[in-house]
């Protein structure tokens, strides 16, 4: 393939995803990432993942990357200046005789003329995407200093008539699967700390029931089915408990169990509508939504009960509440007359509120891991999308489904 | 009890095979890894297929419903924080379902 493609290709012909970057910062970092030897025996285009993963952040522009290098190569560094790189990657991919791929690459500073170190992965077929990400994630943390999110997963629901699908891909949209299908409707899903399983609301019964689910066996079980309507699951971060919004006692209100679904004991005590917990990272505290001071706010409560505090005082309506994993921002939904939007606030001191989308009917705000990205759902020419953006709004990617619903996306963990 | 018995084994598969997944030095070759079967699960080729799923492998879960006449319709309709008003894109939900208890007196409808 002489006439390699300067830019990879979006990966998948049958990509249901396109993304679109808007605002692009100042200085950005420019990259060579060659084809790596032998990928396209793999079935998966490495170096294709990895050039995306790379530019969607904004952060990088790859440069003209023709070329037939792998991890043992010496290149020749002014080649590359001339090409206006700053740094090269390059990788093979080798079939083992187990059936597994063998997927190894190297970066280097072509500024500096230096070896910036590599790393080997023993991976089976269906990890390679997986592989893809992990490389940009360590080219992205070695030139960069931040943690990279690209081999992070991604949950939401889509909805196609009325069949309603909880589908879970990679951070970038791509290599989707689905975790459960159903006739009923499907609603705030919420990845445990540990990645491996799923809570949601579903209605497959006829009511609102919380259920949580093993991504990789499919093992599912019910854990809050009382009386009246149970939703809005949220884990604590040592993954042994949850709040869930019940509605056993009359109005919604707020309660612990344990992750099976025992030991509930209720932790808000209004005749308002508390609902929406979310816990802090250290787990110490939870944050809800509650109407008991007349129209919807978000306040902060101590997860051993207490007297919770009011957070927001900016506008009368305000919901939907999300925590950066480093606690210094919240992040939820402000609604202004018939705009919904998308906001953050100081958590740090300060309070300073700022809106970070220019979108009007905006859900669902959740976190990266890393804490540097905030996805949300929205809708843009008469579809519901997921977007992206960075915390000071300037870098938003648009992941534009193809003609199906997006919303309630929910941001997975580190590992898997 | 077959069905679960599979996924129990391909779960200790993927488990095996992840734990494989592991970085090894650019100088080094890889370790190749020597795949028993799980006697589980041999023979059984959905346990197989499963099993080389690795750290990104998702099973799917279908559930569906009795009433299909009201899931053609749609059941569910979605309201405003604490608000009561309904929006126009359910108008045509509503009016539906109250064309069809109209119709059959001795339908009920649960909300």
């Amino acid at each position: 393939m002489a006439g390699a493609l300067a830019f990879g290709a979006w990966p998948l012909a049958q990509a249901q995803f396109r993304v679109e970057i808007s605002g692009v910062g100042g200085t950005q970092l420019p990259i060579g990432v060659t084809r790596f030897r032998d990928e396209d025996k793999s079935g998966q285009s490495i170096s294709g993942i990895v050039r995306a993963d790379l530019e969607r952040s904004g952060v990088f522009r790859i440069v003209d990357s023709a070329g037939d290098l792998d991890e043992t190569s010496r290149p020749g560094f002014p080649d590359w200046r001339t090409r206006g790189a700053d740094a090269l990657a390059a990788g093979s991919v080798t079939r083992l005789s187990d059936g597994r791929f063998d997927v190894r690459f190297k970066m280097w500073d072509v500024v500096k003329g230096q070896d910036l170190g590599g790393q080997a992965m023993a991976v089976v077929s269906a990890d390679l995407r997986l592989a893809a990400h992990r490389i940009a994630d360590a080219i992205y943390e070695k030139l960069t200093g931040d943690k990279g999110v690209f081999s992070t997963r991604i949950a939401y629901v889509t909805r196609v008539a009325n069949r309603y699908t909880l589908r879970i891909t990679d951070a970038d949209g791509e290599g989707g699967q689905v975790a459960l299908n159903s006739t009923q409707p499907i609603i705030s899903p919420a990845w445990s700390p540990d990645g491996k399983a799923l809570a949601y609301v579903s209605f497959e019964s006829g009511k609102a029931v919380v259920w949580s689910q093993d991504v990789s066996t499919g093992e599912r079980r019910a854990i809050a089915n009382f009386r009246g309507s149970n939703s809005a699951p949220a884990w604590a971060p040592d993954g042994r408990s949850l709040a869930v919004t019940l509605s056993r006692e009359g109005g919604s209100q707020i309660y612990l169990m344990d992750a099976a679904g025992a030991n509930v004991r209720r932790l808000t005590q209004s005749s308002a509508i508390d609902t929406e917990p979310v816990f802090t990272a250290d787990g110490r505290s939870i944050y809800f939504v509650s109407d008991r001071g007349g129209s919807p706010q978000i306040y902060r409560v101590g997860a051993g009960g207490g007297n919770p505090e009011r957070v927001t005082f900016t506008g009368n309506y305000n919901i939907s509440p999300a925590l950066s994993p480093d606690g210094r921002t919240l992040a939820y939904v402000n609604r202004n007359g018939n705009d919904f939007k998308v906001t953050t606030m100081d958590l740090s001191g300060g309070g300073a509120v700022r809106t970070v989308s220019d979108t009007s009917d905006d859900e669902s705000p959740s976190f990266a891991p890393n804490g540097k990205l905030i996805i949300y759902a929205t809708r843009a020419q008469g579809r519901d999308v997921l977007m992206t953006t960075t915390l000071d709004g300037r870098i938003r990617t648009r992941l534009l489904s193809s003609g199906i619903d997006v919303r309630e996306p929910i941001w997975g963990p580190f590992g898997r | 009890m077959k069905t679960l018995r599979i996924t129990l084994g391909a779960a200790v598969l993927g488990a095996l095979l992840a734990g494989c997944g592991s970085s090894v030095k650019l100088d080094e070759a890889a370790p190749v890894v020597d795949a028993r079967p799980n006697p589980n699960t041999a023979g059984a080729g959905g346990g197989a297929r499963s099993g080389a799923a690795g750290q990104s492998g998702v099973t799917t879960v279908d559930v569906g419903a009795n009433n299909d006449a009201a899931n053609r319709i749609g059941r569910v309709v979605y309201f405003d924080f604490d608000s009561y008003v309904l929006r126009d894109e359910y108008k045509p939900l509503i009016e539906s379902h109250a064309r069809t208890l109209s119709a059959v007196k001795t339908k009920k409808m649960v909300i």
